[in-house]
């Protein structure tokens, strides 16, 4: 099920909210577990089995390990904790990489293995990582053993980070998890954190992706230079969008229900470099990797030449996590090797230069590397790069480059307006300002709430139109 | 202060969640509908769950679209939509192109392939020639409004290149009297030859195509026949698909005799069973319908067969789609006889017919680009 749907927004939602807050304290986690594993079978009614399998074992392991822990017997510990990860990275690499390996291995050695064929779990890679962090966190003792379950697997399986994150770290949730209050302003909080989520995946990001997919749709060879570098900057407003409308809808569910999550994404079109873009992007993800592979591996403490060989670790992986595929490999890689002339130079280069030069220059670079995101096939990479670098025999500019550029004019100014902290820099310091004066208060608060009812009855009009089909049958 | 953020966090709370509740309640209590009007489509209705159906998934995609498709208010909601969209300065909805002066386009950007189209009457082109090389026959693809009356697109609208398209088919489509009528629908006043809420031509532009069809088959085009206003009101397809609030409708007219009787109204239809389906060539129940349109000739059929009350011994073999049914109507004072052939419900064998109805003079096959080019059905003409 995702967020934005009308069976999610009116039926799961208005229910889950209803029960959670209908059942006594003892019950809340079960009751938050229970709808969670009916979200997740809505999509996956066989793979839910898997994801209890993985929070059960998980359980298992980590009462043994902090048994072998009581036991001060760290051989014990360490061995279950690697019980734990080879469990955890077999599932994943298992469900997620083994058709990659095939096809590999296949092309390598001219074999014929046949290829696997499953699905891919929904949120496999982000609530393994989430599980990853407890048996770690725990052997390294930042979090006492879950004696429970149940919040355990509420943890885990929790709907509003489960599907796209963010990838809540269990020692940044623990205490909530046994002990919460949650609260009016928590929730009207997580109400227009919600809101503003649901507006920015239906009305911002889905809007300019139906562009991407128009443009995208066509041949490279035929792309006007324009059009190519319109395409792919729509797809950049819709990736980003859409991926930090999830975590500002998570995060809005979550203080619905009294946890806080960590911010996810901080405003990543305005960096200022590529290394300050991987603060701002995706920030629970990073932090992931810093904390238990970088970290673990040695990070920059064994000299120079071992941290450089620990960031390509990382950054293969990361790009690896984005999905099996080579394009996936290469784009983390062309991120590690930015990051390592930015360490190298660059970055000192661009302190000394005026602040708008490395912003053009993280901008231009961010929206190169979701060429290499978007297009699985290398070919498809290379042709549409040389699109957008006038390589294909193509003018520079077209009527189909003009008639997208007008008719998503005001959008594409909204989208980066929106990019910026700007809007939010405004509604804060309005907020504070009336804050005082008790008529201009209500007045704004006011405000505030008819844009929101009018926020979801437009999200609501687009999620309607989306299964509208008019005479769709007509011609057949 | 604090006591009024308080009382403010509650009320935005609790008006978020009567939202979220008065949707549901409103979609439980009213009674779901099975049909839609105007997506002329069966509404997924709500089924209880059973364990088959939700290991594998299907009850939650027939919830889904259960949910979907019973939302309350749901024309309201998608002419919502489509408006914010106008209102953003959006061009189009995905589906129809807002254009100038209230029309509204099919939105087609896509440059379809006509190969596989061509081989198909190129084909039937020599089969036919070979069982009656007495019959003439004649094609004609209509070019539609995105690429007649361009000047009523959005700026820079990247339409399809239908003239260019067109052209190259025809040179590959093989032995056929090819009526094009580029020129004769692209004039000063194509405007109105085009509906402003339908992606068919009008009576007018359907009257071009008869005369030139008139031209091209040494026929003498009827004089004294005279407009009248049959409907003023008229919202066709893509006043649908474009789903705005404020609509412009059109008018339907029909060619009648200047004096006397409408021969139209005496025209026998018989269907593929040999019944009398009805007298009169115009379904007039259809004006009040989902789709006007459909006053001409009524619902789509594979087969009909039309009597007429001309008495000049000669028969038209028609292969159309439904831009031929506003044409249907001067062509019956040509010929006694026309076969009516939509190859997207025929079913039977085109050359036992034509040996069976002898002689047919001639055939004309008669699509507008779009659906004619979407069309998957060709290979029939080939049975």
């Amino acid at each position: 099920m995702v967020f934005s749907s009308i069976p999610f927004l009116f039926f799961f939602l208005p229910i889950v909210l209803i029960v959670y807050y209908l059942a006594p304290r003892r019950l809340k986690n079960a009751v938050l577990l229970l709808f969670s594993l009916i979200f997740y079978a809505w999509g996956e009614p066989v793979y839910v089995l898997l994801m209890i399998g993985s929070i059960v074992a998980n359980f298992w392991f980590g009462l043994r390990l902090d048994r072998a822990k009581r036991d001060a017997s760290s051989r014990q510990a360490k061995a279950w904790l690697i019980v734990s990860i080879v469990f955890n990275v077999s599932l994943l690499g298992f469900f997620k990489y083994a058709d990659f390996l095939i096809t590999n291995v296949n092309t390598l050695t001219n074999s014929e293995i046949g290829r696997l064929g499953l699905p891919l779990p929904i949120g496999i890679s982000f609530y393994t990582f989430q599980i990853m962090s407890y048996v770690i966190d725990l052997y390294r003792g930042n979090v006492w053993v879950q004696t429970s379950i149940i919040d355990l697997g509420a943890y885990v399986a929790l709907f509003p980070q489960l599907i796209a994150g963010p990838i809540v770290r269990i020692r940044d949730v623990a205490e909530a998890l046994r002990s919460r209050q949650e609260s009016a302003s928590d929730f009207a909080e997580g109400v227009s954190r919600f809101v503003t989520g649901l507006a920015k995946k239906v009305l911002f990001a889905n809007a300019i992706g139906a562009v991407w997919s128009e443009i995208q749709a066509m041949p490279s060879s035929s792309l006007s230079t324009f059009t190519a570098w319109l395409g792919i900057l729509a797809f950049s407003f819709q990736i980003y969008f859409d991926f930090s409308a999830y975590s500002d809808m998570a995060i809005g569910l979550g203080l619905m229900f009294g946890f806080r999550f960590l911010e996810n994404f901080n405003y990543p079109y305005i960096a200022s470099s590529i290394t300050d873009f991987w603060r701002r992007w995706h920030i629970s993800l990073s932090s992931w990797f810093r904390e238990y592979v970088y970290i673990p591996l040695g990070g920059n403490r064994k000299g120079l030449g071992r941290q450089i060989i620990n960031l390509f670790i990382v950054w293969l992986l990361t790009g690896l996590w984005h999905g099996a595929s080579w394009n996936f490999v290469l784009w983390g890689l062309y991120f590690f090797l930015l990051l390592m002339i930015e360490k190298a130079f660059l970055l000192k280069w661009l302190q000394r230069l005026p602040a708008f030069i490395g912003h053009v220059y993280t901008l231009l670079f961010v929206v190169i590397s979701w060429v290499i995101f978007s297009f699985e096939k290398m070919s498809d990479v290379t042709s549409y790069l040389a699109a957008m670098f006038g390589l294909n025999v193509q003018p520079a500019i077209d009527n189909v480059a003009r008639y997208h550029l007008l008719s998503n004019l005001s959008l594409l100014l909204m989208l980066a307006l929106a990019s910026t902290p700007l809007p939010r820099i405004l509604f804060t310091r309005l907020q504070a300002r009336f804050e005082t004066k008790p008529i201009a208060d209500v007045t704004f608060f006011a405000l505030r709430l008819v844009s929101i009812v009018a926020l979801l009855v437009l999200v609501n009009a687009h999620l309607v139109d989306a299964g509208f089909n008019p005479f769709l049958y007509f011609r057949f | 202060m604090d006591k009024r953020k308080h009382i403010q966090h509650k009320i935005l709370s609790l008006v978020f969640v009567l939202f979220l509740l008065t949707a549901i309640i409103w979609h439980l209590v009213t009674p779901d509908s099975d049909f839609s009007e105007t997506e002329k489509r069966p509404l997924e209705t709500f089924t209880l769950p059973e364990i088959k159906n939700l290991v594998s998934g299907r009850f939650m995609t027939s919830f889904e679209r259960y949910a979907d498709d019973q939302f309350p208010l749901r024309p309201f909601f998608v002419g919502l939509k489509s408006a914010s969209e106008k209102v953003i300065g959006k061009f189009d909805n995905g589906r129809v192109w807002f254009g100038n002066d209230g029309y509204l386009i099919e939105k087609k950007t896509t440059p379809p392939d006509l190969s596989t189209h061509a081989n198909h009457l190129f084909e039937f082109g020599v089969k036919l020639n070979k069982q009656s090389p007495e019959t003439k026959r004649y094609l004609m693809i209509a070019p539609t409004a995105s690429s007649m009356i361009p000047d009523v697109l959005p700026p820079f609208t990247p339409a399809i290149d239908q003239e260019a398209i067109l052209a190259d088919f025809y040179r590959r489509a093989g032995d056929y009297h090819v009526i094009d009528l580029k020129d004769a629908l692209s004039t000063d006043e194509a405007h109105r030859f085009f509906y402003r809420n339908d992606h068919h031509w009008t009576t007018e532009g359907a009257k071009v195509a008869y005369e030139n069809f008139c031209f091209a088959a040494g026929l003498e085009p009827v004089q004294d026949l005279q407009t009248s206003e049959i409907s003023d009101r008229f919202l066709g397809t893509t006043y649908a698909k474009a789903a705005l609030f404020s609509p412009r409708p059109d008018t339907i007219s029909i060619y009648r005799p200047a004096e006397g009787d409408d021969p139209n109204e005496k025209v026998r239809i018989i269907d593929d069973k040999g019944s009398l389906l009805r007298t009169g060539i115009y379904a007039w129940e259809q004006l009040e319908s989902a789709d006007p349109y459909l006053v001409f000739m009524g619902e789509n059929a594979g087969y009909l067969k039309l009597q007429t009350s001309a008495d000049t011994g000669r028969s038209l073999l028609l292969i159309k789609d439904s831009y031929a049914n506003a044409v249907i109507p001067f062509l019956t004072h040509h010929y006694e006889t026309i076969h009516v052939i939509d190859l997207r419900y025929f079913t039977g064998d085109l050359m036992t017919l034509m040996k069976d109805e002898r002689p047919i003079q001639d055939t004309l096959i008669l699509y507008n680009f779009v659906t004619f080019s979407e069309d998957k059905n060709l290979y029939r003409l080939l049975r």
